[in-house]
């Protein structure tokens, strides 16, 4: 009989006794044995031993499975609230602590409400127009030198072609927003007013608040808004109230008011507060020719029931085009197309649509940085909760012990710890929402105000369950780790030796410290990044002075010359001057050839005095001279972009042709000017002089200090004149005001979350090291009895978060630089990007402060007399 | 309890539990009934029956005899009790009775 015996594979065995009852297993498991050492003698080992896993699997089955614990004699009631003292008692004793993480998250949280709501404003732009799946707006493809740019305007003389010759295009409407003045009994109002076809109410969507929405067909009816009709009539009903439109040489217009409705929200294509019929447009206007004019552009939107009849219509659009070609050939249309209206704001501003005269969509860069910015923040909070929550249950250990001693589950004590975790992020949720209603939302909304988000949770149902899906996530993200690690300590381990600590740092720790620095490195550099830019801005040369510049419309030069006498005599006016077009009010685009080159410039008709009041400088060559025909008819000014485009080193003399029949010659070359401020590139620019009666701007300047009371005077002057118009008035810096605006409110939102972001990594890096100390302990005792100086401990302890630093740094200064520089470029064209030497600064700044966060806590471990450490051993 | 109705399989291994008085065990009941009826026996097919007869109360099982062939490990033996005796005398008579009954013709193949 053979001697030895062997056993089948272990893992079969062990297989077996997961899954079999245990109360049975083992007599089970001893005839399969017996079975085995029979076979192994005959068959041999390979044999035997699959023949045993084959019989083990035989017994695979539901009947032979372990059964789970029938009763759980816990009492669920009374521990949930003995997790619910002990979660208060914890936190009662760590202030500090969760409060800084409960601040964190919570503005964690609120950024990601605010992402989510710019994005919401892009998802459901113009969502109230019920029929926006069959509207499509008519783009013209602009054809000039080979590129072509779509544009989202079309002559006007097409709205009645397609309405007379396509028979699928319904609802077909026009759309010229403007201005108006407005008198209602004594008081004058200058809303802006826009001029729509009668089937404008049927296309789009508005909520009828009371009177007719089809008011439109009547030619004297106007619909306005509820905000325009409080502002008007204040709490009396509008409806059939009387209101008179003051147009140039007082000519007057008698409407009622046949309509109010309610006022789209701000993700809307259209925010007009009142409308009228185009017909009246028309009228007021004859140089139109009764809508036939081809070089008048209009807004155009048309209806197409049936999605199967576009190629159809767009081939019928084509001929419209030719003949736009045939009377317009400075503006060749190649060919119409059909934008749909769903998404069309979106597009629009993606692409920088031009000629885009309704409201424009959020852009994406703005939505993804503040997207990537709530996620960087919340990852920070998140780790942060991590590190907190470790060095905190570091205290709670003999309580672990003593409840496993007792008979706890791991299980139950994982539950508690994640339960306190998510405790806490609940908590923060709250804060969360009340900080962003009562502080973050206004800041924002004062900071963006064409945005004017608003929370409402009736409606957004998604943002309450993303809200509360994300907070879930977080909790359990930011509890498992600490909660699995600390359950499991042995009970033996920890009451044997009650100075045993959880260790403090490791590879995990190291890393979330790390990326918590790096983002806080981000942030700064963010903030530190448009501080910089908005200093290059304000220092920018326009190339036209607009700091001490004041102008108002007038109708024509005979009222120019009567409003220029009746400021005679203010000594605080520098000078003043009279003009057809203005930079930045009014310019047009035509094309002009040199030599066989063909180029598209901005013209500006000017008048008298026109460059010293407006603050051009010339760089070459002469001014205007006053009164010259020549002047007048073929002299040009241009500006140096023009110059460069054209390829020319010295621009005097040189020939342009215009309308490829007219001949102008350069006298001047002024300095580039920056008609579109920063936001876009400077286009070339040529000015033209122009005879005393074509004057439609009176343009003042003085110094800047007395900019606004000279504007009072001219009002005054004005009233005394023209008692029955509107004093308007517009200040040059428009365009500078809302550069400097945009980054102030850059600067503050950065700063803002470069304070919070950096007071949290702070915190983490404190706790860390306190760790790192307290299980250094006996380290540090041992090294100063054998002869180490207070130095080297210090620089042993602080060694690695050096390094942590340092790394932190690289990575955050890297990254911010190349995120501000890419958020800088897709908001402003001329941009100063952060230089070196700032973000040096910012390194600097952030080891500055970790050190002396660390440096005394470092230094009074490094003092600790060794005695007191070595001495319970 | 569950019906006194015996089905075959749990009868033949009822009948092995009386055959191997004083060793029934698993392993032994499966070699028993391999040897008689010449099918293959499931291990974990008699052990549930041995179960459900131990259920049913028809027999009684004690810990004992561990060897070290089965690393160690006990038998669980199995012994008939009064009714598990009492319902194989039934099983037995009622084949009997019902055995008697088919007529001389049918053992000496007459035709209908």
């Amino acid at each position: 009989m053979k001697d030895q015996y062997s056993t089948p594979p272990r893992w079969m065995l062990r297989f077996f006794n997961w899954f079999c009852k245990s109360d049975i297993h083992d007599e089970i498991l001893g005839d399969c044995i017996e079975l085995y050492e029979r076979r192994r003698r005959k068959l041999g080992k390979r044999r035997a031993d699959a023949l045993f896993f084959l019989s083990v699997i035989t017994f695979f089955q539901p009947y032979y499975f372990k059964r789970n614990k029938t009763t759980s004699h816990i009492n669920h009631v009374d521990m949930f609230q003995n997790y619910l003292t002990i979660a208060f008692r914890v936190m009662s004793r760590n202030k500090m602590f969760i409060a800084i993480n409960v601040v964190g998250m919570s503005v964690a949280i609120a950024c990601v409400i605010v992402t989510w709501h710019t994005y919401d404003f892009n998802e459901r732009f113009d969502a109230t127009h019920k029929n926006a799946k069959t509207i499509y707006r008519v783009n013209s493809l602009h054809s000039f030198q080979n590129q072509i740019t779509e544009t989202a305007y079309v002559p006007l003389p097409l709205s009645s072609l397609i309405r007379q010759n396509v028979v699928d295009a319904t609802n077909v409407t026009r759309y010229t927003p403007s201005d108006a003045v407005l008198r209602i009994d004594k008081e004058l109002f200058n809303p802006r007013i826009s001029y729509v076809d009668r089937s404008f109410t049927d296309l789009f969507t508005f909520d009828l608040i009371e009177g007719d929405i089809n008011s439109l067909k009547d030619k004297r009816k106007l619909l306005i808004s509820e905000i325009q009709a409080k502002a008007f009539f204040g709490n009396e009903s509008a409806i059939g109230k009387p209101i008179t439109q003051i147009l140039s040489d007082n000519i007057l217009i008698e409407y009622t008011i046949g309509g109010v409705f309610k006022q789209h929200r701000a993700n809307s294509s259209f925010n007009d507060d009142i409308y009228a019929s185009y017909e009246n447009y028309l009228d007021f206007n004859s140089e139109l020719d009764r809508g036939m004019k081809w070089q008048q552009p209009v807004t155009l939107f048309l209806q197409i029931d049936d999605a199967s009849r576009l190629s159809t219509v767009q081939a019928q659009l084509k001929p419209f085009a030719e003949m736009n070609n045939s009377k317009r050939e400075d503006f060749i249309i190649k060919d119409f197309v059909l934008d749909p209206f769903v998404g069309m704001a979106v597009r629009d501003v993606e692409v920088a649509r031009e000629g885009r005269w309704t409201r424009e969509a959020v852009n994406f860069a703005t939505i993804s940085s503040s997207a990537a910015i709530a996620v960087l923040m919340l990852l920070v909070a998140c780790f942060n909760l991590t590190n907190t929550a470790v060095s905190v249950y570091s205290t709670r250990l003999k309580e672990i012990g003593l409840r496993k001693v007792l008979g706890g589950l791991r299980s139950q004590l994982i539950f508690q710890f994640i339960g306190e975790t998510m405790f806490i992020c609940v908590l923060s949720l709250i804060v969360g929402m009340l900080m962003m209603e009562f502080f973050l939302m206004p800041a924002f909304n004062d900071l963006w105000p064409y945005m004017k988000l608003e929370t409402n949770y009736l409606e957004q149902p998604e943002l309450l369950t993303t809200m509360c899906v994300m907070v879930i996530t977080v909790g359990l993200i930011a509890g498992s780790y600490p909660a699995f690690y600390i359950s499991k300590f042995q009970p033996v381990s920890i009451l044997k030796n009650d100075k045993l600590t959880v260790a403090g740092t490791n590879i995990f720790n190291r890393i979330l410290l790390t990326l918590q620095f790096a983002f806080a490195t981000v942030t700064i550099v963010f903030g530190l990044a448009f501080a910089g830019n908005a200093q290059f801005q304000s220092d920018f040369d326009l190339g036209f002075d607009y700091t001490g510049v004041v102008y108002t419309k007038v109708e024509n030069g005979n009222e120019f010359d009567v409003l220029r006498n009746a400021l005679q005599g203010n000594s605080k006016i520098l000078s003043i001057a009279g003009s057809k077009d203005h930079i930045t009010s009014s310019a047009y685009t035509t094309a002009i050839k040199h030599d066989g080159k063909e180029m598209e410039t901005d013209v500006l008709d000017v008048g008298d005095n026109y460059l010293e009041t407006a603050g051009f400088s010339l760089i070459d060559g002469r001014d205007f001279q006053k009164k010259s025909e020549t002047d007048y008819k073929e002299s040009v000014i241009i500006t140096e972009k023009l110059a460069t485009k054209m390829g020319w080193d010295k621009a005097l003399g040189k020939e342009i042709i215009w309308k490829d029949s007219v001949k102008l010659y350069v006298i001047g070359v002024a300095k580039d000017t920056y008609a579109s401020g920063l936001w876009a590139e400077t286009k070339p620019l040529m000015i033209r002089y122009v005879a005393e009666d074509q004057y439609k701007h009176l343009i003042v300047s003085a110094s800047p200090n007395d900019i606004v009371e000279v504007n009072e005077f001219i009002k005054e002057k004005w009233n005394n004149i023209f008692p029955n118009r509107l004093y308007q008035s517009r200040y040059m810096d428009e365009n500078m005001v809302i550069a400097v605006q945009t980054n102030t409110n850059l600067i503050k939102t950065f700063g803002f979350l470069g304070v919070v972001s950096l007071i949290l990594s702070v915190t983490g890096l404190y706790t860390l090291v306190s760790l790192n100390i307290i299980k250094k302990k006996k380290e540090i005792g041992v090294r100063k009895v054998f002869g180490a100086s207070v130095m080297n401990i210090t620089k042993m302890i602080n060694k690695e978060f050096v390094i942590i630093l340092i790394i932190a740094s690289v990575i955050g200064s890297y990254l911010g630089a190349l995120m501000s520089t890419f958020l800088m470029s897709s908001i402003f064209k001329y941009n100063q990007p952060i230089g070196v030497e700032s973000v040096a600064m910012v390194v600097i700044l952030l080891i500055t402060i970790s050190g002396l966060t660390i440096g005394f806590k470092v230094r009074a471990a490094a003092r600790v007399n060794p005695v007191v450490t070595l001495r319970n051993e | 309890m569950k019906g006194t109705y015996l089905g075959e399989f749990e009868e033949l291994v009822l009948l092995c539990v009386g055959i191997l008085f004083g060793d029934a065990y698993g392993l032994a009941i499966v070699d028993e009934l391999e040897k008689k009826t010449g099918r293959t026996i499931m291990m974990s097919s008699v052990h549930k029956v041995l179960m459900r007869l131990e259920e049913k109360g028809y027999v009684t099982s004690h810990m004992g005899g561990a060897t070290a062939e089965r690393g160690g490990r006990d038998k669980r033996l199995y012994t008939l009790t009064k009714s598990g005796k009492k319902v194989l005398n039934q099983s037995r008579d009622m084949r009997n009775s019902m055995w008697g009954e088919i007529p001389k013709i049918v053992w000496e193949g007459g035709k209908v």
